[in-house]
């Protein structure tokens, strides 16, 4: 940045920029802080108001109570194995095909890109998927939650646009040295596009893990297979349809399980705050290959 | 000497005249030579199409197929009778009519309550929430502490993470009038009276919508201009120093049209998307009490598919709604070409 002379203007600008993104980190950091204190404040004494930086009671009786929660733990390990096995096959899957796809000299590439752009601006809609995933069988099972995440175009841009970058003098003498194609891939391109592979696993990770529709909407008639975000989803939706109720003392009648609430929502999210400091540049990383690209 | 350029002519005529010859016949089978020449790449490649076909298999499969059931909103839909056995659409007097659950909708209250409520919230998130990364990104990258800055952005992109659930979660929870820390600050300052749950009131709902998606996006959506603004020519900054412009004028007259490309695609993509909602948000905003405004055409089209079990009706206000997306991203596109000569393509 350009060093410049710092007029009063410029002094109140900073001030108040400074103030400014302060309040911006209180306002997004929080709700989650104070869900985070409630959770391990004893439930009865949170319900009586006040608690609003530090726990006055503290407790861990909350978390154990949820861990009891036999569907929520259900759903937990649910939510665990579609994430792992999820970005495994997904990252399998859609790297191999972006190596073979960024060929350059590939016969009926054109004619593999305009099937690939297509569906891209077109879609069946909601309800003709549901339908069509009926058709499949593969409603009410757990494969509902891997075999449609295997493939996104949008990551094979991103990869084939790493790939480019990759010195062609690799592969030739690789290839001269007797690699196949798919030895190649695995043993020297994919080493080598890690960070893009990370980045991308991530984003597959966070989208799995988070994912809520798919289990609403193909497993409903499932309950052991459905996710943690569903889960908890469903708990919420009980409580505030009792505490809106117009008894006035029906909400009170729920409080002492809100702190329980309270930490169902932060184990429904643990992994992502845990992971997040450590992993986020890789999320910017894979957000800035594919802007670099535009 | 004129009688060996004569024959030098005739000559070169001769070779000419063979020449072309030679290639007429050439280009025959260049052809087939540049066809066996593909068949051998075909071959040799032969590991890299073995790679691609898994995904275009999948595509036909999960992309191309379910367009087929789009046929569904013209037929009085059966699932046990599946796509093909369903009969076409009869109205109440027995006669063909294909259009039967699009006119349906076209009378249906509720229907036109969910676009009214789609669209006040998009354009309202068009108005505040689609500047504010904006802004937000230009006012960050004037922070002089790289410490802070950074701070800033690893909290900010925070929220994007999480889940709507879990955020959808923390809003509720946190605007409960007994238990939440906003509801009880806004009740103790007498802005709502005790007991008053903002959620389940209608009239709130836009503005809850709104907020909340405003914090869940504002860092990650600036990440794109961020990335935009590093291309800000310095000359120009110094240039302006030189004349004495303030931090705000060289925003807005540098920094600003810098990133004007970027910010014209994604308008493109907000002003197609008018119709669409973020299903995960409003299905955990919305609740029995506030249905009047919360409803929105994602949301309706679940209720009246998945809850009511009305396929052809439902299936017929998502084509609907896709139809008029796609004429709006056109639209869009050109009208963005037209201003600033940028477009999506």
């Amino acid at each position: 940045m350009v060093k410049y002379k710092k007029s009063v203007g410029g002094i109140i600008f900073d001030v108040l920029n400074y103030v400014g993104m302060a309040l911006i980190i209180f306002i997004t950091v929080y709700p989650l802080w104070y869900v985070l204190v409630g959770s391990f404040n004893e439930g009865l004494d949170f319900s009586k108001g006040g608690v609003y930086f530090w726990p006055r009671e503290w407790t861990i009786a909350n978390y154990a109570k949820v861990f009891q929660n036999e569907d929520l733990v259900n759903a937990f390990i649910v939510t665990i194995l579609r994430t792992v096995i999820g970005v495994v096959t997904h990252t399998l899957f859609t790297g191999l095909f972006a190596f073979g796809f960024y060929k350059k000299d590939l016969v009926f590439k054109k004619f593999y890109w305009v099937i690939c752009i297509i569906p891209m601006f077109i879609g069946g809609g909601t309800i003709p998927y549901y339908l069509w995933l009926q058709k499949l069988k593969l409603t009410n099972t757990f494969w509902v939650y891997i075999i449609p995440w295997l493939f996104a175009f949008w990551d094979v841009l991103i990869l084939t646009s790493f790939f480019d970058g990759i010195p062609q003098s690799i592969s030739e003498s690789a290839r001269i040295d007797g690699i196949s194609e798919f030895g190649l891939f695995f043993k020297i391109i994919f080493p080598l596009s890690l960070p893009v592979f990370a980045a991308l696993a991530l984003f597959n990770g966070v989208g799995q893990w988070n994912s809520f529709f798919d289990s609403l909407l193909y497993n409903s008639g499932a309950p052991e297979l459905q996710t943690l975000q569903h889960v908890v989803v469903l708990m919420l939706k009980s409580a505030q349809d009792t505490s809106t109720g117009n008894a006035p003392g029906m909400g009170h009648a729920n409080t002492t399980t809100v702190s329980v609430q309270y930490a169902s929502i932060i184990v429904s999210t643990l992994p992502i705050l845990v992971l997040y400091p450590f992993l986020q540049k890789y999320f910017v990383y894979g957000v800035m290959t594919g802007a670099v690209k535009e | 000497m004129s009688n060996n350029a004569n024959k030098t002519e005739l000559e070169l005529n001769k070779n000419s005249e063979s020449l072309n010859q030679e290639a007429v016949f050439s280009k025959k089978s260049l052809a087939d030579k540049t066809k066996s020449k593909t068949l051998k790449k075909l071959c040799l490649q032969w590991q890299d199409h073995v790679m691609v076909l898994p995904g275009i298999i999948f595509l036909i499969l999960f992309s191309y197929a379910p367009i087929y059931g789009i046929i569904t909103a013209f037929k009085d839909f059966e699932v046990y009778l599946g796509f093909w056995n369903s009969p076409w659409a009869v109205n109440a007097a027995g006669e063909l009519d294909v259009f039967k659950y699009f006119k349906m909708f076209a009378g249906d209250a509720i229907f036109w309550k969910s676009i009214k409520n789609t669209l006040i919230i998009n354009l309202l998130g068009l108005i505040i929430s689609f500047p504010a990364p904006i802004i937000f990104s230009l006012f960050l990258v004037e922070v002089p502490s790289k410490a802070f800055r950074k701070t800033v952005q690893m909290v900010s992109y925070m929220p994007y993470f999480i889940s709507w659930i879990v955020f959808g979660g923390l809003v509720i929870k946190i605007l409960d009038p007994y238990t939440g820390a906003l509801g009880q600050v806004l009740v103790s300052l007498n802005v709502i009276e005790e007991g008053y749950y903002l959620l389940s009131h209608p009239e709130n709902v836009y503005a809850i919508t709104i907020i909340s998606a405003l914090i869940k996006d504002l860092g990650w959506g600036s990440i794109i201009y961020l990335a935009a603004l590093t291309s800000v020519s310095s000359e120009l900054m110094e240039a302006a120093d030189i004349e004495g412009a303030t931090r705000l004028q060289k925003m807005r007259y540098i920094s600003l049209p810098t990133i004007m490309g970027t910010v014209s695609i994604y308008l493109i993509f907000r002003i197609s998307g008018m119709l669409g909602s973020n299903f995960d948000q409003m299905y955990i905003l919305k609740n029995n009490t506030n249905k009047a405004t919360a409803e929105v055409i994602d949301t309706y089209v679940y209720y009246m598919g998945i809850e009511v079990m009305d396929l052809p009706y439902s299936t017929a206000v998502g084509l609907a709604r896709s139809l008029v997306s796609f004429i709006l991203l056109l639209v869009a596109n050109f009208a963005s070409k037209k201003i600033s000569g940028k477009g999506l393509y």
